[in-house]
């Protein structure tokens, strides 16, 4: 009945039921104030974004230190 | 009582409407670190080359775009996503469809200049894993070090008010007794909500005793989890929310430690692509045998639609233990990530341990 999952989802009080994660995976979307901006701006942003990291294209497996 | 029989209904009216709207996609195996509980088994090379990202695309495209409810995300996993070169890219593409992207990682190479460069290509969500203090996290990880950058990533995060965010720990019999240590140096990073799992037995998890906990351990566990989100809701001072995953079915700990009753969602909202193209429900689950098609043969969407069946019933986890458990009709099975191989038996009641 996907008219009642409409209405439940669209219920303040029910909402939370919607509110869920996988087990292994993130917090649900974006915070509400901002989910619809197309141009994201933060504080950070405001550093020139550096090339990807030398240590992230060199990685190799002998780098790995197992610790024991 | 009438509340259990709702959120059954309410669960059966969701598995019937079966509408999507959290897609995992395993976008590279290579990880740079080496975890003693990784079900993925992960390597620094990786075993499969990274899916390209036009592949991924393609199958994405396949969802109608009526299909796609305003919260619909796309979840990147690994291994270790950062170690795509094109994350960025990856983001943008997925953000210019209009849908949301979140990112699960181990926080070794989140620095400012990543932070930045992600929040322009639009995160929206961010989990990133911190498994104990220094020498156990460590110790967990494989890599020294490890704990010291991801608590630096955690820091960034936590500091960043545009993005949902959590840090997960998954708690082992090296790292319980550090629980309100744990919480203490969570809260003092900024941290609003840490979320606790426990290990199954699969991958290199799968025989090693000091990552599972006995059963006094677990609910004790509970009994931690319970009594911070007590104190967190007396308070009412905006402190750190903790929960515990929705790995399993807890019995007289339900609604006390997580917001919502248990409700494997796998193939029911949540599906994934996996690293080698298959379609499946979490990537946890196993692949071998709950894949339900693979998007270099198959339409994404025609798979959600048609196929998932073994997810959408669960009548046949009514076996083994599980078959004349008197919880059944509220537990179905726990996680689909504790059936394997042969299915023929529940790898980890949660129930039970709980007594």
């Amino acid at each position: 009945m996907k008219w009642l999952h409409n209405l439940l989802k669209g219920m303040s009080l029910t909402a939370a039921l919607f509110v869920f994660q996988a087990c292994y995976g993130t917090p649900p979307g974006y915070p509400e104030d901002w989910m619809e901006e197309e141009t994201i701006e933060t504080a950070a942003c405001q550093q020139d974004p550096t090339a990807v990291p030398e240590e992230l294209a060199a990685l190799e497996e002998p780098e790995t230190e197992v610790v024991e | 009582m009438f509340r259990d029989f709702l959120f059954r209904f309410f669960r059966a009216n969701e598995t019937r409407v079966h509408e999507l709207n959290y897609l995992f996609w395993e976008c590279t195996s290579r990880c740079q670190l080496h975890c003693r509980h990784c079900g993925s088994d992960c390597l620094a090379a990786g075993r499969e080359a990274d899916m390209p990202l036009a592949d991924f695309l393609r199958a994405l495209d396949t969802i109608p775009k009526k299909e796609r409810p305003p919260e619909f995300t796309v979840v990147l996993t690994g291994g270790e996503p950062l170690l795509r070169p094109d994350i960025e890219a990856v983001g943008r593409a997925i953000r210019q469809r209009g849908l949301r992207w979140s990112m699960v990682s181990n926080g070794w190479f989140y620095d400012e200049a990543m932070h930045a460069r992600l929040m322009k290509a639009g995160l929206g969500a961010l989990t990133i894993s911190l498994d104990g203090l220094e020498v156990e996290h460590d110790w967990m990880r494989g890599r020294s070090g490890s704990f010291a950058r991801a608590e630096k990533a955690i820091a960034l995060a936590a500091a960043e008010p545009r993005i949902n965010f959590d840090v997960v720990s998954c708690i082992n019999r090296r790292n319980i007794m550090q629980l309100d240590a744990l919480h203490d140096r969570l809260a003092g990073l900024g941290v609003k909500q840490w979320r606790i799992f426990t290990i199954i037995p699969i991958g290199r998890a799968k025989d090693d005793p000091e990552m599972h906990l006995t059963n006094a351990e677990f609910t004790g566990l509970m009994e931690f989890i319970r009594k911070k989100r007590e104190e967190a809701a007396a308070a009412g001072d905006g402190r750190m929310n903790v929960t515990f995953s929705c790995e399993g079915y807890l019995g007289p700990y339900e609604r006390k430690v997580r917001q919502n009753p248990f409700f494997c969602r796998a193939g029911i909202t949540i599906a994934s692509v996996l690293i080698d193209g298959r379609i499946c429900g979490c990537p946890n689950i196993d692949r071998d045998a709950f894949s339900q098609g693979n998007i270099y043969q198959d339409s994404l969407w025609d798979v959600w639609q048609h196929r998932f069946l073994p997810f959408r019933d669960r009548h046949w986890t009514q076996r083994g233990r599980c078959t004349d458990c008197p919880v059944w009709r509220d537990c179905q099975g726990n996680g689909m990530h504790n059936w394997h191989g042969d299915c023929a038996e529940v790898i980890n009641c949660h129930y039970q341990k709980i007594g």
